[in-house]
């Protein structure tokens, strides 16, 4: 049994935070039909990024500027569970596809906004992008420092925050659906994932002061907990937490003398002279491999990783022993391999259901499910309602 | 309006730190009963300054689980919990007698969540669950990177997106329950939320496209630039009617035409990106930052200015979504913190109370445990609770 399954989310996102709260719901099971404008959903552009956010969905096309293609909408709505949208507030009010409309099609229908700045408040229709809230919030800031040139996360921050709290979201709204026997309204937005991603930043009162240790090239927060490269140029992150990490960091470089040196011989010594020590450090581990290094400091007790490079990680032994990844023939790219479902469950595991779709991929399947005849979805198609992908 | 969706649910929270704790902060604030169970020593991030958000709207019960007796104690409110989370190194949970094996035998209804830095099998099982050793070889550094070297990411990622998974993951397996009556175990890990989170760069085929990366930002216009005053401001023409209304905007409709900016906004390649980057450095710093956000914006071209944290909790639009709230927490005062992310129109959730002092609610909770107060008090001086 999967968690969601017999659960159909209409899903209207597009780009990444949206069309993520979609995909998590999909891996628990749920059948998640995706519909696209003729032009498709923008985030196509690039394949990857494209394959990483959707698999699992069905997609068809529907021009919902046409009555009548708001009509075909309607019907896959009347056998929907839930909707999913994330665009400006107001859009889906000129289409007809606000919750308050949607309610008398389908009036327990589950309705889930993932605004950019939420559906309240002065800017609310501003266009929103993950790194206009990255800067907005402070994110930025805080990495490059105050005052330094502002540095944009790779990890698109919020846009990835958005998808786990917008299913959480969902996941509550079914929970209370099976108890109430009701559906409503959920929101979460990019501006709400920017607070929650700063959980312990985001924080005033008297006597509490936040400190900004962003700096342009940051490489960690002191000489003994930070990134190191060693002689072959790989790095690696030494972590020490403990005063035993130290001693035996010492002993393992072989320079136990450190440990008495009166700059280095307690935690505060250490901070007062962090960049002497950290030149002592950068030279020591110049003097031979990373993957030397880690070995000799993992057998130590102290706390090390090599930093991977993506390309390690698909061929990681761990990552494929604990089934991370899935592997899937896709018609235009071949074999893709990408993430499988997050979390792990022991009764109920999710899946990932399919390979991301193509553009109107199943069209005619679901025009059928609803009811369609064969006649029906040909003259829909002359009349551009609807698209299918060639077979 | 209703009690919160998760109203009635009992949670029994063993987390430490960040991950566990704040999952769930996040599932009292959608309607559950925590009880935060604390060892003697106490929550090591008590001394942390976001412990009183990621604990607030908890009761709190401190017990030793190295003895017998509070083994006992946990188990039983175990036995009364619909949920357990756990953030422990694998193994830990087991030897302090609260492991899924012993618990799910004595409530086979809970939903039992450990919260891991590599989840409980394959060879990094082990390793201990840092943020920087799980971001470490979740490629995170390196990706952040550019040039020949990995660069630190100040923000706990890990760490928060294991909790939003773990707060979306315990409410799917309750919705199991409620049609099959059974708990289950539900791992979540920091290195899978974290590689989820990277989800777009970690995929893998034949002619893949990797990023082209730099520290303002992957392409010309989409990317940091300074004004005349030298502050910041974040470009993000994320499509061609952005970059259309841009280029109107600013008067220079010509650069619609002008191969120079051929496959704009995304696709300038290399060389022609940093001539196209050279060039906008260049016309930007003709005015304030200021000036240009709100020339852009009026136009409703997509930027906005480069803040810090403190200032984006007097953005009026945050405030307007209720994001910024005043909690009274006893000894320190009125603290502003973040509101609650999920926003439930029906069933909405509220922030319960500030966060507990260790044993605030001892007596309370062994009480209703059936506990009689001559036990409670022969249970202090023995250590057994606090």
């Amino acid at each position: 049994m999967l968690p969601f399954e017999n659960i159909r989310v209409a899903d209207f996102t597009t780009m990444l935070a949206g069309a993520g709260i979609c995909t998590g719901l999909s891996d628990m099971g749920a059948d998640v039909i995706k519909v696209e404008p003729p032009d498709g959903d923008p985030w196509r552009m690039i394949a990857g990024s494209f394959m990483g956010t959707n698999r699992g969905k069905r997609a068809i096309v529907i021009d919902l500027r046409k009555d009548e293609g708001r009509q075909i909408a309607c019907k896959l709505l009347e056998t929907s569970d839930m909707l999913v949208e994330n665009s400006r507030p107001g859009t889906m009010d000129k289409i007809g596809l606000d919750y308050e409309s949607v309610k008398k099609i389908k009036p327990e229908i589950i309705y889930i906004s993932a605004p950019a700045y939420g559906s309240k408040g002065p800017t609310a229709k501003r266009p929103g992008y993950d790194p206009l809230l990255q800067a907005l919030s402070g994110q930025m800031e805080g990495q490059g420092g105050a005052g330094e040139v502002p540095v944009f996360h790779k990890i698109a921050l919020n846009d990835e925050v958005g998808p786990v709290l917008g299913a959480f979201g969902a996941a509550l709204a079914l929970f209370d659906k099976l108890k109430s026997g009701k559906g409503q309204y959920v929101e979460t937005s990019l501006l709400n994932c920017a607070v929650a991603l700063q959980s312990g930043r985001f924080i005033k009162g008297k006597g509490i002061r936040q400190k900004n240790i962003g700096k342009p090239d940051i490489k960690g927060l002191n000489a003994t907990n930070r990134l190191y490269q060693a002689m072959d140029g790989l790095w690696f992150y030494l972590l020490c937490t403990k005063e035993e990490h130290w001693q035996a960091l010492c002993q393992a470089i072989g320079k136990k003398g450190l440990t008495a040196d009166p700059r280095f011989e307690t935690a505060a010594a250490r901070k007062k002279n962090d960049r002497a020590l950290t030149k002592i450090l950068t030279e020591s581990f110049f003097t031979t491999l990373a993957a030397a290094w880690v070995p000799i400091l993992q057998m130590a007790g102290v706390p090390v990783a090599m930093s991977a490079n993506l390309e390690d990680l698909f061929k990681d032994p761990h990552y494929l022993e604990t089934n991370l990844f899935v592997f899937q023939d896709h018609p235009l790219w071949g074999r893709v391999q990408l993430l499988n479902v997050t979390s792990e469950f022991s009764e109920t595991p999710g899946a990932v259901q399919r390979y991301a779709p193509l553009l109107g991929e199943h069209t005619d399947e679901v025009l059928q499910e609803l009811g369609f005849r064969k006649e029906q979805i040909e003259d829909f198609k002359a009349r551009k309602l609807v698209v299918q992908a060639a077979k | 309006m209703t009690d919160g969706a998760l109203s009635g649910i009992k949670v029994l929270d063993f987390g430490q730190y960040i991950p566990g704790p704040y999952t769930a902060m996040l599932l009292a604030e959608q309607g559950a009963d925590v009880i935060k169970v604390e060892r003697p020593q106490g929550d090591p991030y008590r001394s942390k300054k976001g412990f009183i958000v990621w604990n607030r709207s908890k009761r709190t019960i401190t017990v030793d689980l190295k003895k017998a007796e509070g083994r006992k104690i946990a188990q039983d409110l175990a036995a009364r919990s619909d949920v357990l989370i756990e953030n422990f190194r694998t193994g830990v949970a087991d030897s302090l007698g609260i492991g899924y094996g012993t618990i799910s035998g004595l409530n086979p209804r809970l939903v039992y969540c450990s919260i891991s830095g590599f989840g409980p099998k394959g060879p990094y099982s082990q390793l201990p669950g840092y943020e920087q050793i799980v971001d470490s070889l979740a490629g995170v550094y390196n990706q952040q990177g550019y040039g020949s070297h990995p660069l630190y990411i100040v923000l706990p990622l890990a760490t928060h997106y294991a909790a939003f998974q773990a707060a979306f993951s315990i409410t799917t397996a309750l919705c199991v329950r409620e049609k099959t009556g059974k708990g289950q175990k539900v791992d979540v890990s920091m290195l899978r939320a974290i590689m989820c989170a990277q989800r777009i760069h970690v995929v893998d085929f034949q002619g893949v496209l990797r990023m082209p990366w730099g520290p303002t930002g992957p392409l010309p216009l989409y990317r940091a630039y300074q004004g005349s005053d030298g502050k910041w401001f974040f470009l993000a023409l994320g499509n061609f009617k952005f970059f259309t209304q841009f280029c109107v905007t600013i008067g220079h409709s010509e650069w619609l035409t002008d191969p120079l900016f051929e496959g704009a906004p995304f696709l300038i390649m290399p060389p022609r990106n940093a001539q196209v980057m050279a060039m906008l450095k260049d016309f930007f710093s003709a005015r304030t930052r200021d000036e240009w956000v709100e020339l852009l914006r009026a136009d409703g071209v997509p930027t906005a200015p480069i803040c810090s944290t403190e200032e984006f909790m007097e953005n009026p639009q945050v405030i307007a979504n209720d994001m910024v709230q005043l909690i009274d927490q006893p000894g320190r005062g009125k603290i502003r913190q973040m509101g609650i992310p999920v926003h439930l129109d029906r069933s909405r959730g509220r922030i319960k109370g500030p966060a507990p002092a260790p044993g605030q609610h001892t007596r309370e909770i062994l009480t209703n445990l059936g506990y009689a107060a001559g036990d409670i008090a022969r249970m202090k001086k023995e250590k057994i609770v606090k």
